[in-house]
C-alpha cells in the first residue's frame, strides 16, 4: 500500500472538508500546493506538492520564493539571507493526515523570521487558509536543507 | 525532500527489547495496519478489562472480544489490558508489557521514522481527525480528575521511573490536544530511527459513563 497517498481523503480538485464531532475543517489539497523559486539567471524551479516537496532540488542563489496553494492563494516570501520551509502535519494511527501549515523559516541577520502559511480553516480557529502568521526567534535551526539567497 | 514514512509499532511479546527493523513488522514488533482500499478497516487500540483472571487469553484473543472496563468506587483504576484489534488478521493482539502498576517497561509502543523529521515527533490525542477539539470525557476527565485518562511517557532515552503508574503527571503526560502532548525523542531531528513510549488509561471514579473513540496522532515537521 502506498502510504503517501491513501491517507488523504475527502478531497476534491480544490480542497477537502473533514467533519468532526464539534467542528468542520477545510484543508487545502496537498497535491496542488507547491513552491516556485526563481534564480538570478532568470531560471525558474517549481516544487511538486506537499508530499514530495522537491525542496532538496533547490540550489543556492535564490532570488525569489513564492508559494501557490490549491485555493488560488499566492504567497510571496520577502527577501532574506536564506530559507528553510517545513511542512507541519498531523498523522493519526488510522493513517489520516491533516496539513496544518507551511512554516517558512527565513534567515535574517540576527534572528530567524518564520512565515507560517495556514493550510486549513475551521469554526474555532481565527485563521483562514492563506493567512500568514509572522514570528521571530533567536533559535538556531540546524538543517542541511537551508538554501541561501543570491 | 519527501514526507517521512511513519510506521506505528507495538511489542506483542513479553521481551522488553527495542525494534530492530527499518519499517514494517520485525521480530517481536508488529505494525498497526492502516485501512485497505478493499474495505478492511485499520487496526484499533483497545483498552479493556481483565475479567476475573485479570487477563484475556494471550497472545491473542478472539477478534472482537472485550471485557467491561471497571469504574472504581473511589480513586483511579488503571485499565489492566491493552490490545491491538486487527480487522485484517481477525484477532486481538495482547501487549503484555503495557499496563500493570507500576510499569517500568521501556519498549512497548514505537514509531519508526523512515526518512527525516526536522522537528521532534509529538504524540497527541484529539476527539477526531479534525485535530481541533478534546472534549470527550476520556480526554477532559471528571470533576475529581480534570485530566485526560491517557497518561503517556517517552521511553526513547530511558525506561519509565519506578513511580510511574499512569496516575501522575510528574513523569508522564495526560494527553489532550496541543497543550498536553508528549515529545517522543526529546530533541529535534529524527532520521531513520525508532522512538518509543508507554501509556496507561486510568479511569477516575466519577468519570461519565462513555464509549469514546479518541484519535491518537503524531505531529511533526519535514522539509
Amino acid at each position: 500500500m502506498d502510504k503517501r497517498t491513501a491517507p488523504v481523503r475527502h478531497l476534491d480538485s480544490v480542497d477537502g472538508t473533514v467533519y468532526g464531532k464539534h467542528n468542520k475543517v477545510k484543508m487545502v489539497n496537498p497535491y496542488l500546493c507547491y513552491f516556485i523559486v526563481t534564480y538570478g539567471d532568470g531560471s525558474v524551479y517549481s516544487g511538486n506538492d506537499l508530499f514530495t516537496t522537491g525542496w532538496d532540488g533547490v540550489r543556492q542563489g535564490i532570488k525569489t520564493l513564492q508559494y501557490k496553494l490549491s485555493t488560488g492563494h499566492i504567497i510571496n516570501i520577502p527577501k532574506f539571507k536564506g530559507y528553510l520551509p517545513t511542512i507541519e502535519v498531523s498523522e493519526s494511527i488510522e493513517g489520516f493526515k491533516m496539513f496544518h501549515a507551511i512554516n517558512v523559516n527565513c534567515l535574517g541577520f540576527e534572528e530567524v523570521v518564520t512565515y507560517r502559511i495556514i493550510l486549513k480553516e475551521d469554526r474555532i480557529s481565527k485563521y483562514k487558509i492563506g493567512d500568514i502568521i509572522i514570528s521571530k526567534s533567536k533559535k538556531n535551526i540546524k538543517s542541511s536543507q537551508w538554501r541561501m539567497s543570491s | 525532500m519527501s514526507e517521512p514514512i511513519l510506521t506505528f509499532l507495538y511489542n506483542y511479546s513479553a521481551i522488553d527489547a527495542p525494534y530492530t527493523g527499518t519499517g514494517g513488522p520485525s521480530g517481536n514488533w508488529k505494525e498497526i495496519q492502516l485501512a485497505t482500499g478493499s474495505g478492511v478497516g485499520s487496526d484499533t487500540k483497545v483498552y479493556t478489562g481483565g475479567g476475573i483472571n485479570q487477563s484475556l487469553p494471550t497472545p491473542t484473543a478472539a477478534y472482537g472480544r472485550r471485557e467491561a472496563t471497571l469504574r472504581p468506587v473511589s480513586g483511579l483504576y488503571p485499565v489492566p489490558q491493552i490490545y491491538i484489534e486487527s480487522e485484517m488478521d481477525a484477532v486481538m493482539y495482547h501487549i503484555p508489557l503495557a499496563s500493570g502498576q507500576p510499569n517500568t517497561n521501556r519498549y512497548v509502543f514505537g514509531v519508526y521514522v523512515d526518512g527525516e523529521v526536522e522537528s521532534d515527533l509529538y504524540l497527541e490525542m484529539w476527539d477526531d481527525v479534525t485535530f481541533s477539539t478534546h472534549t470527550v470525557p476520556t480526554l477532559s476527565g471528571s470533576l475529581s480528575y480534570p485530566n485526560s485518562v491517557f497518561n503517556a511517557i517517552s521511553t526513547t532515552n530511558s525506561a519509565p521511573p519506578a513511580l510511574w503508574n499512569g496516575t501522575t503527571t510528574a513523569s508522564g503526560v495526560c494527553l489532550a490536544g496541543y497543550s498536553n502532548r508528549l515529545r517522543l525523542k526529546g530533541q529535534d531531528n529524527i532520521i531513520n530511527e525508532a522512538v518509543y513510549y508507554s501509556m496507561y488509561a486510568s479511569i477516575p471514579w466519577d468519570l461519565a459513563f462513555t464509549h469514546d473513540q479518541p484519535v491518537e496522532a503524531y505531529r511533526y515537521l519535514y522539509s
